[in-house]
């Protein structure tokens, strides 16, 4: 097991290649279907796209906040979770799939990645008494989101229950209450990781009423904004009445992140304050998005449409993989001359594409929110391709300008055998081993 | 510390309660299905052949094909199932039995009656018609 923490940060790598590769094979199989959909089945297509995504959103952020708090996480824990998303990828391959959107892999390899993040929940929770003498902030929001990662992950199997799952409004209801809390949890660790590297203490926060707001809005986008996920669906009406004035309040963070958007970011490296810049103008992209889709009369035309994958695109990408990216580079000394070839170029092109591809996203969405009010989905379909035929080009972009940066890390990781801090005992023998 | 710790357990109780909230409270529409049993296998076979990869409800899924929501209204059940077992213009056809077919219509037809989507005007609410 020498090297497990190693091995979490290769597998979280791998997935964001893979996840690349299969985006761009997706992107190709949408903007041209008839060419490609006879050779290649979109239903695993898809599933394994999402899988890896998550993987590397997931696996990357257990890593990473481990890599910042200064702990390595449990040898236990690191094997589960690669083998959670190993039997994930041969179940989905092999079309053992639940067949819901996200986690759509079976419920048993969901008890496997369910004990590795409560393995990674206390792991992290030991080291939050650290976190907190640097960064009060941090601390709350890493310990919040690490404990709401297993939780939200068992309430993605909650549709087994008969009296959920034959409800049409409670099956829906629960897949999307637990998703929006998964990528809410994921969210809390990577900025409260960031808070750490950018080396922010409690004296520079602004204090007293702006601060208690952030907070009131950090919990409120956490805990009640899910339900702007299905206005159009046969919900309760006060959650979607609390979701639409949580959303709201976004208008205070967005407030936040825009008069901080010319501020220096102090980081432990150059290379991932140039990560955490990017993230921080995708940051206002989400929030700005997010808070439009949320407004019902603006709903009607987004919903169901790729405005909103535009939106989740900006956040996944843009927002979680540059944190995530900034964190993992971090640890990594890099020479200015190969900053700006293996780092600045890749990495500028990259979010140039990224953002081209969110634009023909949205342009497709609103185009098709239009017409569905007046024209039969044939009608409109072949024109709604058109618009999103240039995808697989964002895509190609995207994946050649990350090569680079995916093998520098690659590169670094597998070079050493573990990164500074102590080990997450599981057993003395699994100590002795990292010397 | 201390307070960092009521914080996070306060959250994990509100995360829990509002989940129990989600699951007790009645819903808008007529989200019930009324024979779940026989239901549920269509659901079951909607599920196996992973059609929301491709196909939404409410507005939720893919956005390769067209939503389903009210299919049934709209085009009809022999569509349908001539749809599902021969595939249309970039979809394949499945081979589907005759039980499991009739299974997966009755399924979506009952959740046609369920509420209407995609909004047929520029007027509709944007919380949904039921």
């Amino acid at each position: 097991m020498k090297g497990a923490s190693i091995s979490l940060a290769l597998l979280a790598l791998s997935c964001f290649f893979l996840s690349l590769v299969l985006g761009l094979v997706s992107a190709i199989a949408i903007a041209w279907p008839e060419t490609f959909i006879p050779h290649l089945s979109f239903a695993t297509l898809r599933p394994l796209h999402t899988l890896f995504a998550f993987g590397w959103v997931i696996c990357g952020t257990v890593f990473a906040v481990h890599l910042i708090l200064g702990k390595r996480p449990g040898n236990l824990t690191v094997f589960l979770l690669c083998s959670g998303f190993l039997l994930a990828a041969i179940s989905l391959l092999s079309g053992n799939g639940t067949g819901r959107e996200y986690i759509s892999w079976p419920l048993s390899v969901n008890v496997v990645l369910f004990a590795g993040l409560s393995g990674a929940a206390v792991s992290v929770s030991k080291k939050l008494s650290s976190a907190c003498d640097r960064n009060r902030d941090a601390a709350w929001m890493i310990g919040t989101g690490i404990l709401l990662l297993p939780l939200s992950l068992a309430e993605t199997s909650l549709y087994l229950i008969p009296s959920i799952g034959n409800n049409i409004g409670k099956d829906i209801a629960v897949q999307w209450h637990s998703v929006d809390t998964m990528i809410g949890a994921w969210n809390l660790v990577l900025f409260g990781s960031a808070l750490l590297i950018r080396g922010d203490s409690d004296e520079n926060n602004t204090g007293g009423w702006w601060r208690t707001s952030l907070f009131i809005v950090a919990v409120s986008g956490l805990l009640f904004t899910f339900g702007h996920h299905y206005y159009p669906s046969p919900q309760p009406m006060i959650m979607k009445k609390i979701a639409f004035y949580s959303s709201l309040l976004a208008a205070i963070a967005f407030l936040d992140h825009w008069m901080k958007r010319k501020e220096k970011i102090n980081s432990a490296n150059i290379t991932s304050g140039l990560f955490l810049k990017f993230a921080s103008y995708w940051t206002l992209f989400s929030i700005a998005t997010g808070f439009l889709m949320a407004i019902p009369a603006i709903n009607v035309y987004t919903h169901g449409t790729y405005f909103v994958v535009a939106h989740s695109m900006g956040s996944m990408i843009g927002v979680n993989s540059m944190i995530i990216l900034a964190l993992f580079f971090s640890g990594i000394p890099l020479k200015d001359k190969d900053f700006t070839c293996k780092v600045f170029i890749p990495a500028t092109v990259f979010n140039g594409a990224l953002l081209f591809m969110v634009l023909l996203l949205m342009g497709a969405g609103i185009a098709k929110g239009f017409w569905r009010l007046s024209l039969d989905y044939t009608e409109y379909i072949a024109n709604h391709r058109m618009i999103i035929s240039p995808l697989p080009l964002a895509g190609l972009i995207m994946l050649i300008s990350t090569l680079p940066v995916i093998r520098e890390g690659l590169k670094f990781y597998s070079s050493i055998a573990e990164p500074e801090g102590e080990v997450e005992s599981e057993g003395d023998e699994e100590i002795s081993e990292y010397g | 510390m201390l307070k960092n710790s009521f914080i996070i357990i306060s959250l994990a109780a509100v995360y829990t309660l509002m989940l129990f909230i989600l699951l007790f409270i009645p819903q808008s529409g007529n989200a019930d299905l009324r024979d779940s049993e026989k239901l549920s296998k269509g659901l079951n076979i909607w599920r196996s052949h992973n059609c929301s990869v491709c196909h939404s409800l409410y507005g939720l899924g893919g956005h390769m094909g067209p939503d389903l929501t009210n299919v049934v209204s709209r085009r009809g059940k022999e569509y349908v199932r001539h749809i599902v077992l021969n595939g249309g213009e970039i979809m394949p056809g499945f081979d589907i039995k005759r039980d499991g077919m009739d299974r997966l219509v009755s399924y979506l037809e009952e959740l046609d009656s369920s509420g209407k989507y995609p909004p047929e005007s520029r007027e509709a609410s944007g919380f949904g018609a039921f």
